[in-house]
Formats: structure tokens, sequence, C-alpha cells
């Protein structure tokens, strides 16, 4: 069936999931600030968060199993949209889950946070789903403000609410760009719409015009600020330090994911003429991403702080799927997206199960000889390592992850070899802070003054070791997700691929 | 025996048995109750770990043992071949196959690593059950690698062994052993991943019909050979590294002595028996016949002779001087492999078979080293060759099988090692003598480190009062040298069985790069 | 299965398939199996301990005094009177039958087969296959035995004199705690000795020829306590694998030149080489290399004196009658080869002579009694030298039987001297050199037998008619002189030396060795036998003449000494006085070296027999001048004791210290490469400069930037603003400024 995105209606069936989630979430809120503040009711917030992600899930299932399309419009009705919706929900599933645990052991109690996660949620989906400019404004405000408020969630911590404010400054300051560079090109073109922004630049022959090149520069500077690639990064380390470990680990994986859906359609449905233009803006993005999330990725011993290098190094890894330009680069994206998603989700959780109330047990070096003391966790930890640092079998689908954006690169009408070298050159490097976690958990002794953590709450468990079930048996027969992913292009990238420079 | 072996359909199922048994092995060892030191009579937690996994190790070897009498030495193809799909939307195929190359170090590997289990018998006390778990698991990822058909398998394989090494060493190592272990990943990983970029280059190049990537060895071989010169330059630049690094040729070799002093006996038993055997292998397998005009570049093959001379000579120069007999022995498994890859790059069938024969016997020799050295080890706590001195006098059995062993990793004839060093270098000296002429001075130093070092372990006076009451090998130490030294006997004196089942792929290797090398190279301006 | 295997077309042909000659694998196979049970005798009696504890503890005692001696358990209380008690190994019994019973089993079936050899007479060696070694391709290397008359011969040498140095040990060594690891590796000896003559293609031989090199190894260092032992022995393995690697290199270019290795399929594609060509020269020279480093000859002679820290029988066997030779052997088994290429040759024939010289001069002045004949053995393997050099095969393998007669019996009677000397010094727990001639002298009252046998042995070595090494020296001179008349040697040139000039000068050094051989083998007996006693009167009591077991040999090898020359009474002799029928030995080997002899004497002019007579007679002169000089100019009554002595000064000081050549090598050569290796390859270019500089170098260089990077994060949200801002305005920049 395909929706006709001018008639009200059918623009609203084909936001159907999109509108589960925030109507959902509505009635959740409502509920939510029905009841005293306690840690029973939060917790029951949650659980209804998650059964209501689990039915966006389904929703979304459905839409994508229907095949549904849409004519040229607002909003984008393809496979990818839906893939993209369902990394989201399973990361905030994720989030939520070990949000209850933690929730509990900090002593949060409102029930709002696991709304706002929704809410954030719903405007990722949208973000996806964006082909308009303002569309992907709309979507990256309702996902970010919400984000503002989960970060600082943590009143009693100093660190959080520095990092919230840290983040909205930044935030804002960045958004300021973004919104600067959709007037410019704007501006330049006469459009929002991706599709007719592509149409002009043809058109009116623009490929060489001032105005709409500085809009897209300040598109990419946006784009780049929310997915932490350098030089826009250097918030990211202090926020994500500075948030609830389970926000943290949301930021780094559906808002990452979701900024890069975004970036990712705009760029391969609005700008694919201009492919020479910013292609090579992008690979120094990616580049430098790569280089410098790794080698300072090293220099960190606090666990949060190295993940969160850790995660603008990958999205370094994920813009080199991006300069492909290729449909091929497109499901090598969503599938490296997937297994970053899910190794994130995991070492994070794995964190909070080993976190103490007021999160000062953060460095590293505390997870000493943790095999001895609680093996499943380190072991677990040790797979979502290796995940990230792309290693087969133990690392199960992260290898294929990074081979499959190799492939697309190589594969490329102008093969990226010397980036994937860089690639390759900087995944060694990140073996050295990968394997030091490793190394502490394994191979240095416990000392005798450590305390043993506590058991870690169900939830908790389930997230860990759900993602690493996913992440082994992926990484053993990869061929479903691959399928999958070679389905969720965005619909209008295939031209791409045949054009070369 | 074979006509056995076809009537319970052998061939069908022994190389996924082969690679399956370790792995359910892995789980069932893993599934074993827990029970702490203290309740143990040996002091060793969980010592049911050890028994069942010498079992399993012994099952693998007797099941791949019937490979010796299916394997038909005139048949060059893949022999018991496995086609299963794995990930069809990549190309990527689980396919396996014996030839002759590869079924004398599947051989290797299963012989080795039983033995290997005995070496950790008591060594090993916490974390047993991981320990042999990991063992198992890196059998299946050396076997895998010889015998994956498939590039994608290929490398999989490769990097999958890493990983329990980089425990084995890292958990239950040395004093230094976070440092070696790290250095070990971080230093093979590198260049691994150089192959892995050049491994999809080559199966996007060798792309099929419908454009999905194709990984099958068998297609790349006949694929690659009209790629452009340039291009087959870089490819074998980075298969080159890989292997290099794991060989170890001069100057990529300084993982090896950290690695191998600071793993556990039976590390060390693995890393030098059978892992250094990967790179030679890789370049017999992939970088030779994949890129054979790359590789018989007059220039490159110069400089990667060199380099193996080099590796002999300072190998051994360097072995001389160590005050610590592991890493002696590791310093000359640098000076070995050096004629392993001096008898490959010469490409002639004496000296390929040469190569194979030596890589078989420094897997044996070698590894029976390192079980000694365990042994000693276990016994005074220390390596250093200046701790020891006339230990023969309290310790015959061990000094006599040292000596043996020393003299078979030497080279004397009537050995293993005479017949591998003897046909690389009678084999290179027809390609390139005079580098073979200096090659063979090898032979010289290494009986100057070998004999100088067992002299002051095993000779001298007995001078220090903590080494006179030594105690002799026990029957378990027996039972793991005895299989090794008959091994060093019979490959001395009666090798001609094995080589025969070597020689079929040894000259069809020869042949084919030989053949393609001598191609008119397609030039990057003439495509 | 052997035996089916070994069936081949070829040899059913042959006269010798069918008789007892198929039966020579069981040679080496004999003491291969004494070897076998000796050892296994040996570790299993070593883990199970001493039978007797007291045993144990004397064990202990004596031990600990040994390390101060080197020899200190040879002869460790022989004789049923010592006080102490002898803890001898509780396998004893069984290793005295069975090490020397292989032996003389092994020599037995020698004789059997030499029977069906002289009477069948075969032309062509008679080969055994019996399984493919190292088949690879074109290269067939089977493990093959060639029975010939050459093989035959050294089959006999080894296996006879072999047999009586064993029962020899069986006196000399009994009470040694080691008492079976001696014989099993004595066994193992003589079963890689008969392995290299008896292998009929190189690589075989080779095996032999480095199992002897092992041997000899761990017998020298057999009493391994003592570092200089062990040094000595590894010395000896060392030096010999540098002559191995000739070997192997020489091997190496026969494969791919003519792609054979055995010596049939060689000497049938000899000359494809090309006659006096640089290829063929150079792989005979390559081979030499191998034999100088077997029968140590300048330039690695150095192990052999060293390796007489071995037991005394050992020396006597391996370091004189039969390893040493095994370099000979190899050159007349090889003749196919060296009568091709004169210069190789002369070059033989050349480092031969200088050797011998070169070595009688250390001899004049070396104290120890076997150092002496160690020096002996060099300079009389120099003759050897000479004599297949010249391509008289034939004289240099008639001097290697009889110097193995007459050098055994020097040496086991030297052991029998020793053996006295140390039980009299082990009675009275003095630590005095037992081996030093300076503590000798006199000794001809206790021990008559040993006395009268060596100096029948002395006069042999030195020359003195009819002895059997006059006869074989002779023979070596007599046939530089007459190839020096005209040959391919003659007609060649050497490094621009006309080759007849080189002969001559070889015939005067021959000559000049000649005399000096008589002077220090006179030299030697007069210390050792002859003057006062310097022992010490207490000890003086306790020297006497050793058992029967060890006597017995003695008298044997004597007989042999007296009689050896019979092998080959040359017709110039013969002419003169008819002692029996003449030139045997030549006849017997003819078929395996009668080419080669003819082709490198080709135009050699018949040496009227006066001048023969003439020769003869200078050399018997120049014999007992030697003699008469030593008698004369030495002084054994006034030799001061080894503690008493003065160190000589001027050369005769450098004489007594070999002429600094262990020195010299130590310092140029060996500290050198340890030092190099030490400080420059492993601290430098493997530590410093691999490892530290650009392994560590680069993680170090990825953690200092990461470093960098991490204190750029500060924290500072201005900071942040403003790089993001820089971060706009390159963006900006990329994207319009284009």
């Amino acid at each position: 069936m395909q929706f006709d995105l001018t008639m009200p209606a059918q623009l609203t069936s084909a936001l159907g999931p999109d509108l589960l989630l925030m109507g959902g979430a509505m009635v959740l809120l409502l509920w939510s600030g029905w009841r005293r503040e306690s840690d029973e009711h939060q917790r029951s917030v949650g659980i209804l968060s998650m059964v209501l992600c689990v039915l966006t899930m389904v929703a979304v299932g459905y839409y994508a199993y229907r095949g549904y399309t849409a004519s040229d419009g607002v909003i984008a009705v393809d496979n990818f949209r839906w893939a993209a919706d369902e990394i989201f929900l399973i990361a905030t599933l994720g989030t939520i889950a070990m949000s209850l645990d933690y929730n509990r052991r900090e002593g949060i109690t409102p029930g709002e946070s696991h709304v706002l996660l929704l809410f954030s949620t719903s405007g990722m989906m949208i973000l996806a789903a964006a082909r308009d400019l303002i569309i992907v404004f709309l979507g990256i405000e309702l996902m970010s403000i919400a984000i503002y408020v989960l970060v600082g969630l943590n009143r009693r911590r100093e660190r959080s609410a520095e990092g919230a404010i840290k983040y909205f400054l930044l935030g804002a300051f960045s958004t300021a760009f973004l919104l600067y560079g959709i007037a410019l090109v704007y501006g330049a073109t006469g459009a929002t719409n991706f599709l007719v922004i592509k149409a002009n630049i043809v058109r009116f022959n623009l490929q060489h015009s001032g105005l709409l090149l500085a809009g897209i520069a300040l598109l990419l500077v946006g784009f780049g600020f929310k997915i932490a690639a350098a030089p826009f990064h250097m918030w990211a380390p202090d926020v994500y330090e500075g948030a609830p470990t389970p926000i943290t680990a949301y930021m780094a994986a559906a808002v990452k994911a979701a900024a890069f859906a975004a970036f990712f359609r705009l760029w391969l449905e609005a700008f694919p003429t201009l492919l020479s233009t910013w292609h090579e803006a992008v690979w120094w993005l990616a580049a430098l991403t790569m280089i410098v999330g790794n080698l300072v990725a090293l220099a960190q011993r606090n666990i949060k702080r190295l993940l969160a290098y850790s995660s603008i190094a990958h999205a370094g890894y994920i813009l080199v799927a991006m300069v492909v330009g290729t449909s091929l680069g497109s499901s090598a994206f969503m599938f490296y997206l997937f297994a970053y998603t899910m190794a994130t989700l995991g070492a994070f959780a794995v964190i909070v199960a080993l976190g103490r109330a007021g999160e000062d047990n953060m460095e590293v070096e505390e997870y000493a000889g943790l095999w001895s003391v609680r093996p499943g966790l380190a072991v677990a930890m040790a797979v979502f390592m290796l995940a990230l640092l792309g290693f087969p079998i133990f690392g199960g689908i992260g290898f294929f992850a990074k081979w499959y954006v190799l492939e697309a690169a190589l594969k490329a009408p102008f093969p990226q070899t010397r980036l994937a070298v860089i690639l390759v050159v900087t995944s060694v490097v990140s073996a050295g802070y990968y394997l030091y976690v490793v190394m502490v958990m394994f191979m240095k002794p416990r000392s005798s003054t450590a305390i043993l953590p506590e058991r870690a709450g169900g939830w908790t468990r389930a997230v860990v070791w759900g993602s690493a079930a996913i992440i082994l048996i992926f990484g053993l027969f990869p061929d479903a997700l691959v399928s999958l992913t070679q389905r969720s292009t965005p619909a209008m990238s295939k031209e791409v691929a045949l054009r070369s420079r | 025996m074979a006509s056995f072996l076809d009537s319970i359909g052998y061939n069908l199922w022994v190389l996924p048995a082969l690679l399956a048994i370790p792995l359910v092995g892995a789980v069932i060892v893993l599934m074993l109750p827990v029970r702490e030191p203290a309740a143990t009579a040996a002091g060793v937690e969980t010592p049911a770990a050890r028994q069942v996994a010498l079992w399993l190790f012994v099952l693998e070897f007797v099941v791949s043992i019937g490979l010796w009498w299916s394997f038909n030495p005139a048949d060059t193809g893949w022999q018991a071949p496995i086609d299963i799909g794995w990930i069809p939307t990549w190309g990527v195929r689980f396919t396996l196959g014996v030839d002759g190359i590869a079924l004398m170090m599947v051989l290797l590997t299963t012989f080795i690593m039983p033995l290997s289990v005995l070496g950790s018998w008591t060594t090993i006390r916490t974390k047993v059950r991981s320990y042999y778990a990991l063992l198992l698991i890196l059998t299946t990822g050396m076997l895998g690698v010889f015998l994956a058909r498939d590039l994608f398998l290929f490398y999989v394989m490769w990097e999958v062994m890493l990983v329990p090494m980089y425990f084995i060493i890292g958990v239950w190592g040395g004093e230094r052993r976070i440092y070696a272990s790290l250095k070990f990943f971080i230093y093979t990983m590198l260049p691994s991943l150089l192959m892995l970029v050049a491994i999809i280059y080559l199966g996007l190049h060798m792309k099929g019909a419908d454009g999905t990537p194709d990984f099958s060895y068998d297609r790349l071989l006949t694929g690659a050979v009209g790629m452009p010169e340039r291009t087959a330059l870089w490819l074998f630049a980075a298969f080159f590294l890989a292997f290099a690094v794991k060989v170890p040729i001069f100057p990529f070799h300084t993982w090896l002595p950290d690695a191998h002093v600071e793993a556990p006996t039976a590390g060390s038993v693995i890393l030098a028996g059978i892992m250094l055997k990967m790179g030679t292998f890789g370049f017999l397998r992939f970088a030779l016949p994949l890129f054979p005009g790359a590789a018989m570049n007059p220039t490159i093959r110069m400089i990667i002779l060199i380099l193996a001379l080099i590796g002999i000579i300072y190998g051994a120069l360097v072995a001389m001087v160590q005050p610590d007999f592991k890493k002696l022995v590791a310093y000359s498994s640098v000076s070995h492999l050096g004629f392993v890859m001096l008898g490959i790059f010469a490409l002639t069938l004496q000296s390929v078979q040469g190569a194979l024969m030596v890589m078989i016997n420094h897997g044996i020799s070698t590894g029976a080293l390192f079980l000694l050295v365990g042994i000693m080890y276990e016994r005074r706590h220390s390596r250093l060759i200046d701790s020891y001195g006339g230990i023969a006098r309290v310790a015959p059995m061990f000094a006599a099988i040292l000596t043996f062993v020393s003299l078979s990793s030497i080279g004397l004839p009537g050995t293993n090692g005479f017949v591998g060093e003897f046909l690389v270098l009678i084999g290179s000296f027809r390609t390139y003598p005079v580098l073979t002429i200096i090659a063979t001075t090898g032979v010289i130093f290494a009986a100057v480190y070998l004999l100088w070092a067992i002299q002051r372990i095993l000779f001298n006076p007995l001078d220090k009062a903590e080494n006179e009451h030594l105690t002799d090998l026990n029957k378990r130490e027996l039972a793991m040298l005895v299989p090794l030294v008959a091994a060093i006997i019979w490959l001395g004196v009666y090798p001609a069985p094995v080589l025969r089942r070597m020689e079929g792929s040894a000259q069809l290797l020869v042949n084919r790069v030989e053949r393609a090398g001598s191609l008119p190279r397609v030039s990057e301006a003439g495509r | 299965m052997l035996l089916q295997t070994a069936v081949s077309a070829a040899s059913q042909a042959h006269p010798l398939s069918g008789t007892i000659a198929e039966w020579v694998w069981l040679l080496p196979i004999l003491p291969l199996a004494g070897f076998v049970i000796n050892g296994l005798l040996s570790l299993a009696g070593a883990h199970f301990g001493p039978t007797d504890p007291t045993a144990a503890e004397h064990e202990h005692h004596s031990e600990g005094a040994a390390d101060a001696s080197a020899i200190s358990h040879a002869g460790h209380g022989a004789d049923g009177d010592d006080q102490h008690a002898v803890k001898r190994h509780r396998w004893a019994g069984v290793v005295s039958v069975v090490g020397p019973g292989v032996l003389i089993l092994s020599f037995l079936l020698a004789l059997g087969i030499w029977q069906a050899m002289a009477s069948a007479q075969p032309a062509a060696p008679f080969i055994q296959r019996y399984f493919s070694w190292m088949p690879v391709g074109d290269l067939h290397i089977d493990a093959a035995f060639q029975l010939d008359q050459l093989s035959m011969l050294m089959i006999l040498v080894i296996t006879g004199v072999g047999a009586l140095i064993h029962v020899f040990s069986v006196g000399y060594m009994r009470d040694d705690p080691g008492y079976p690891r001696y014989f099993s590796y004595l066994n193992l000896f003589v079963f890689f000795m008969l392995v290299l003559v008896l292998g009929a293609n190189y690589p075989v031989l080779f095996v032999g020829w480095e199992g002897v090199g092992l041997c000899s190894y761990l017998l020298i260092g057999f009493w391994f306590n003592d570092k200089a032992n062990a040094d000595a022995g590894k010395k000896a393995f060392i030096v010999n694998r540098i002559g191995d690697f000739g070997l192997l290199v020489a091997m190496f270019m026969l494969f791919a030149n003519i792609g054979v290795l055995d010596f049939i399929g060689v000497s049938a594609k000899a000359l494809d080489l090309g006659a006096g060509s640089a290829l063929v020269t150079t792989i005979c020279l390559f081979m030499f290399l191998g034999c100088t480093g077997k029968s140590a000859q300048i330039p690695l002679y150095i192990w052999l004196p060293d390796a007489m820290a071995g037991p005394t029988p050992v020396s006597a066997l391996i370091h004189a009658a039969t390893m040493v030779t095994a370099g000979v052997y190899l050159i007349a088994r090889s003749s196919f080869l060296f009568s091709l290429s004169p210069v190789a040759s002369l070059t033989v024939a050349v480092v031969g002579a200088v050797t011998a010289i070169f070595a009688a001069t250390i001899g004049l002045k070396q104290w120890d009694i076997k150092k002496v004949l160690a020096y002996s053995t060099i300079s009389q393997l120099g003759y050897m030298f000479v004599g297949v050099g010249v391509g008289a095969y034939v004289s240099g393998m008639f001097h290697l039987v009889t110097h193995a007669f007459f050098k055994a019996l020097l040496f086991l009677g030297s052991g029998s001297v020793i053996h006295a000397m140390h039980a009299a010094y082990h009675r009275t727990h003095s630590n005095e050199d037992a081996q030093d001639m300076r503590n000798m002298g006199g000794l001809r009252r206790y021990l008559p037998v040993t006395c009268v046998l060596m100096w029948i042995a002395t006069l042999a070595i030195s020359g003195i008619p009819p002895l059997s090494g006059f006869m074989s020296k002779d023979e070596i001179l007599g046939s530089v002189f007459a190839r020096a008349q005209g040959s391919t040697l003659a007609s060649a040139t050497w490094l621009g030396i006309p080759g007849s000039t080189l002969l001559y000068i070889i015939y005067a050094i021959g000559l000049a060795a000649a005399f000096l051989t008589a002077v220090y083998m006179t030299r030697m007996m007069l210390y050792t036998f002859h003057g006062p006693a310097r022992t010490g009167t207490e000890e003086e009591e306790a020297l006497h003449e050793a058992p029967w077991i060890m006597t017995g040999p003695l008298v044997v090898l004597g007989i042999l000494t007296v009689f050896g020359g019979w092998l080959n009474l040359p017709e110039v002799i013969t002419g003169i006085i008819p002692l029996g029928p003449r030139e045997l030995l030549a006849h017997w080997l003819d078929p395996v070296v009668g080419d080669a002899t003819t082709r490198i004497a080709a135009g050699a002019a018949q040496v009227p027999a006066s001048t023969e007579q003439a020769l003869i007679g200078a050399a018997v002169v120049i014999a007992v001048a030697g003699i008469v000089f030593a008698m004369t100019r030495l002084k054994p009554d006034r030799l001061p004791r080894k503690r008493d002595a003065v160190p000589e000064h001027g050369f005769e000081g450098v004489v007594a210290h070999k002429y600094y050549v262990d020195e010299g090598i130590e310092r140029t050569i060996v500290e050198p490469t340890y030092a190099v290796s030490r400080s420059f390859l492993w601290r430098v270019i493997d530590n410093g400069l691999i490892d530290g500089f650009f392994v560590n170098g680069s993680a170090a260089l990825a953690r200092g930037l990461g470093w960098v990077g991490s204190r750029l994060q500060t924290g500072n949200v201005g900071i942040y603003a403003w790089v993001l801002v820089v971060g706009v305005l390159v963006m900006l920049g990329a994207f319009t400024l284009r």
C-alpha cells in the first residue's frame, strides 16, 4: 500500500508507530504524575514504558512487514526508517530496563524519567522518518530537550547537573548552526523537502552556490555535534561521565543512532549530486573522528569516559560507511548501528550492574579481578569489548559490522582504501583500551580491600545477557540480519551508487 | 584401514568433527562442577577438567589420525571436502578440505595438544576449567585455519586463535604476562586487519555474476592471477605482513620472546609448536599461490630471502646470549623459521618439502624443549640457565631427553631436524646457491647456542645446593615426552611416508607459482 | 621386513648376494642394540639409585674431590686392595657382557663377510637398499649400505680394534658410576662409525659422520661434572660442525649439478663436472673442509687435543683409531672426485703436510702424556692426507690401518699408565696430575709389559723397519716422491707454485716431521718409563701393571703393530727380502680406488728401484737420528716434578702454549661474536631499536597523543565552544573556499 502523504489521514497513518509511542507516552506521563513518587511507582511506570516500547516495535514490524510505501512528502515510509526505529526502540527498551535497577539504587524516584525517554525516542523516530528539514529540526529538538533533562536527572550529583548544563549550552549552540544551515539551504534552493532540494540543485545548477555550500557545511556541523564527531565531540566525554549511566548508554546508543539516521537520509536524499563536494569533508571528519576518539580513549581510566571516547571513535567508523554513499554503505551503516547499539548497551548495563550508589566507582581499575567474583559479568563485558573492537566469534557481530563497513568502503565507486586502512589501524589502537578493560578484569588480582559488588538487578542482567546473546548468536549466523539491512536502505539512495567523481 | 574408514563414511564427517569436538568439549569442561583447590588432593582446582580435556584431545587425535590412511597422496585436490552455505548474502561459505600440506599440520596439531595438556597438568591450579576450555577453543581455531577453503572463514579462524592465547598468556602467564599478552595481541592484530582489507578487496575483485563477493579459495586461485601488478603487490604486502609477524620474520619477531617466555608451558608449546606455523602455512596456502607475480618478483623475493637469512643467523646469535633458557628457545624459533622461509621462497620441490618438514619438526622439537623448560621451572621456579648446572647427575632421564631433543633441534642426522634442514638447503641451493651457503652456517650457530646452554644446565659441576635434590622425570612427564622422542626418531629415520603425502601438494604449489610467476604481467597502464 | 625390501634387482646379480654379506645390516644393528640395552640400564640404574646406601655416601665424598682433577673417576679403585668401598653400578655385570659382546659379535660377522668377499672378489660394490629415506621429486636418498673392499677394510678395523678397546674398557671403566652410560655411548659410536663407512650415499655417510661427532661429544664430556671436560666436548662438536658445513655444501653442489648423491651415481657422473674444472675443485675443497674438521687438520685441528679430556679408551678408539680417520676415508671414498681436481688434491696434501709438521712441533713440548699422543695423532693424520692428497689412496688407507694399530696401542698403554698412576694417587689422596709426565718416570719397573709394548709402538710410529708404521709411512713418502716426478699433480700449479716443486717440498716436510715424530715419541717414553720415579715413595707401592683384561688387548695390538706392515709390502722390499706377498692391500682396494689412482698418476715415471731404496734408507736414517737425538739430549733424571716446574720462555714457551692458537681464536672470533651478539644485536637492535623504538615507541606515541588530547578536555565549556567555532570556520572554509 502506498500512503498519499498529501492527505492528512494518510499522513497520520504513515506516522502510526510514532504516534502510538507519543500518545502512549503522554498517557504514561499522566499516570506517572497521578501517584506519589516512589520506587514502586517508578518501576511500574518503567515496566509500562517497556510494554509500550514493545507494542511500538510490533507496530513498526507490522508496517515493515506490510511493505508500506509513500508518495514523496515530508516523511519517508521505507525500510530504512523501520530498521532505524527498531534500533532506537531496542536501545530504549534496554535503557529503561537498566534504569529500573539504577534508579532504585540511586534513589531516583520520578517515574517521569522513563516517560521522558519515550518522548525522546519518539523524536528519534520522527528523525528517522523526516524527509523535510523542518521535520528534522522538530525531531532533533524533541529528542534533545528530553535528554537535557535526563542528563541532569540525578540532582544529588554535582557532575550530573554539570553535564546537563554543558550539554544544554553546547547543544543550543550547535542547534543554532543547524538551524542556520537549514535557513541557508532553504535560501539557496527554495525548499526544505529533501527531494525537492535535490531536484532544485540540479534544475538551478546550484553545485557551486556558496550559499548552499555554506548551508551544507553548517548542517554538517550540527549533525557532527549530535553524533559527536571530532572536532565537535568535546562535550561528549563530560556529559557521558556526568549523566546517569543508563542515560549515558541511551545517548551513546540511541541518540547517536538517530542523529546518524537523519544525517544519512538527508545527505543521501538531498545532496547526492554534491557527493564530490561533501565527500572530502566527511572523509576528513571520519578520519579525524576515528583518530581522535581512539587515541584519546587510550588515556582514559574512567570507564564511562573511556566508552565515551569509544563511541566517538565508532562515529568515525560509521562515517566511513557514509563517505561511501552507496546502498551497500547504507546497509553497512544500518548493520553497524545495530551491532554498535547492542554492544554499547550491554557494556553500560555491565557498568550499571557493577556500580555502587553514588557512582563513585567508575575507575576501570576497580574491576580488577572481577573474573574471580563475578565471572559472568566479566565474560559478558569481555564480549562487549571484543564486539566493540570488532573481533570475530568472541566479539560476535562486532566483527561483521566492521567487515561490512570495510566491504562497503572497498566496493565504492571510488574505493576508500585509504580510509579503510585508517579504520583498520585505529581499530588496532582501540585494542589498547578495550583490552585494558579485559585485562583488568581477568588478569589483575582482586585487591583484598575491594568491596564485592552487589548482585545486579534482574532487569540489568537481562539487558547484559540479552545483548550478549544477540551479539554472539548473530555473530555466528549474521545472514538474517544482513539481508534485513540490505533491504533497509533509504528509498532514494540507489542512484548515488552509480555516480562517480 | 582405508576400507574400514570408507565403510564408516570417515571422509564425510571427519573435518567438521575435528572442529566440533573441541568446541563441544569446551562446553563440557566449563560445565563440570567447581571444586575448590582445598577439596582436592592435588591442590588443583577442579581436577576433573584436565582429565576430561586430556581425553577429549586424545579423542581428537584418534579421530584425526584416520586422515593418515584416508588421505590419497596421488590426489592433489581437496580431500574430505565440506561445503555448506554460511552467509550467502556475502558470498561466504563454510568450506573445509585437506590437502597434503594441511594434513600434516592438522596431525601435528592434534598430536601436540594432548601433550600440552599433560604439560599443564600440575602447573595450572586456578581457573582450571576455563584454561582447558580455552585450549579446546584454540584447537578449533588452529584446525580451522589449516582446513579453511574460504578466505573469510580462514580469517575468522585466524583471529579466533588470538583470544584464547591472549587469555592463556595473560591469565596463567609469568610475571610480565600482561605486557606480553597485550603485545602479542596487538602485534598480530594490526597486520591481520590489513590482511582483512586485502581479503575483502580480493573477494570483491572476484565477485560473482549476481554481484556478491566470492571468497572461495579455489575461485580466487584462478581469478587472482590476472590482477594488475600494482594491486597484486599491495595485496601481497598485506598478506605478507600478517604472515611475517606470525612466522615471525626478522624484524617482526619481538613479540615472540616475550609471549613465549611469559606464556605457561602449554602456551609456549602451542605457540611455538603450532601457531608459528600459521605464518608459513599462510605463505604456502595464500600469499604465494594467490599472488605468484608479486611473490616471485625478483626484488621482493630477494628481500624476503635476505630477511629469512638474517632471521637464521640473527636469531641464533641472539639466542646464544640469552640468560633465560626459555627465551633462548624462543629466539631459536626465529632461526628455525628462517629456514622455513628460505625453503618456501627458494621454491623448489625439495626446499618446499623441506620447509614443511622443518615446520613439523620445529613443532615437535621446540614443543618438547618448552615442555622440558616447564619441567625445570616447575621444580626450581627459575628459567635462568645460571640457576642450574650439573643436573644430569641428579636427573639423568631429564638430561638424556633434553640432550636428545636439543640434538634434534640442532639438526643431527638421524633425527627429524636434519631431514627438514637438509631438504630446505639442498633445494634452495638449486635456485639461490650463495644465500644457501650462508644459511648453512646457521647449522653451526645452532650447535653453539644449544650445546652451550645444555652444558650449563645439565653438565658442569653440580654447584648449587638447591639442585642437589631435583627429582627426575615422573611418569606423567615421561608419558608426554616419549611420544615426542619417538616422533623425532621416526621422522628422522623414516620420513618417506610423510614426504610422500606432502609431495603432491608441494609439487602443485611449486608448479602453480612458477608458472604464474613467469607470466607476462599486466601493467597498470595497460589495463 | 628389512631383508625383503633389501632384495633388489641389482643385488641379486651381485656375486655377494645370497652370501653372508646379506647380513651386513646386522653389523651396525648389533652395537645399536648394545647402545639401547646399556642406555636403558644406565637410566634404570640411576633412577633406582645406588643399592648400597654407604656406597652413595662414598660417591658423594669422592666426587666432591673429583672436581679438582679432570680424571679422578677413571680407575677409581680399580684394584681389589683399595681400602675404600667401591661403588659399582648395579648393572655393571650385565654391561660388561653386553658392551664388548656386541662388538665381538660384530667383528666375527665382519670376518665372515670378509671371507665371503675375499672368495667372491666382486668388482662392483654390493649395494643393499633398505628403504627410501628422503624421496622428494628428483632427489632420491635411500637408506642403503654399500659393501665394497674399502668399507670392508674399515669395518674390520672398526670392529676389530673397537672390540679390543671395548674389552680394555671393561677393566678401565668398571668402577665408574657411569659405567653403563659409558658403554652405551661407546656402542653407539661404533654403530655410527659403521654407518659412516657402510653408507651408500653421502647423506647416509653424513648420518654416521655427525653421529660419531655426537658420540665423541658425549664421551669427551663423559665426566661432565668438570667444566673443562664439558667444554672440550662442546668444542669438539662445534668445530666438527664447521667442517660438516663444508660437507653439506659439497653435497648441495653435487646434487645441484649432477642430481645424484649416491657413490655409484656420483662416480658415474663425476666426469660431467669437468675434469679439473673450478666446480669440481670447489666441491672437493668444501668436502675437504669437512675432512679437516673430522680428522683434525689445520685449521680445524684445535678440538682434538682438548678431546683428551675423555676416558683414555675413548681417545684410543675415537680420537686415534677410527673416527678421526673418517676424513681420510671420505677422500678415498670420493677418489673419483678428488682425482679430477689436481688443485684440490694438492691442497689436501699441502694441508696434510703442514699439519704433520705443525702438530709434531707442538708435540715436542707437551707434558700431558695424552696430549703428546693427541698431537702425534694430528701429525699422523697429516701423513694420511698427504697420501690421499697425492692420489696414493692405498698408501693413505694403509697408514690409516697401521696407525689404528699402533696409536690404539699407545693410547691404551698410556691408559694403563694413567690407571696405575691414578690408583697410586688415589691411595694417598693426592691431588697430583696423574697424566703429567713430570710426575711419572721409571715406570718400566712397575709396568714392564706396558713399557715393552709401548716401545714397540713408538718404534713403529717413528718409522723403524720392519714395523707397520715404517711400511705405511714410507709408502706415503715414496708416493709423494714418485708423483713429483711426473703426474697430473706435478703438471698442475697450486697458488702459482708448480705442482712438482710443491710435491718435493711436501716430501721434505714429511721427512722433517718424521724426524720430529721420533724425537717427541722417544721423549715421551723416556720421561714416562725411564729415569727415576717422580711419583713419591708412598705412591710407588701402589703402582702395578693393569689386570689381564687390559693388558690382553695391548698384547694383541702389539702383535698387529709388528706385523701390520705385511698387509701391503712394497715391491722394493719384497724385491730384496721375500717377507711375504706384496701389495695385498693395493690389490684388495684396486676395484674401489684403482681408477682414480691411475687417473691422478697419469704420466708418472717409474721411480728406479735404486732411488726407492735410497729414499727408504734416508727415512730410516732420519727416524734413527730422531731417536738418538732425543736419547742424548733429554735427561729424564734431571726433570723436576710438575709442581716444581718453571714455565718455558721464548719460542719454547710459544710452542708449549700451542702457538697460542686457542687463545687467538678465543680473542678474535669467539669473544667478539658473543660481545656483538649480546651488546649490539640483542640489546641495541632487538631491545632498543625494534622493540624499544618501533614497537613500544609507537605504543608510547599513541598513548602520548592520547594524553595530549585528553589534556585539551579541561571541562571548561568556553573552550569547548571555541573549539566548536573553529571547527565551524574550518568547515565553512572547506566548503566555500574551493
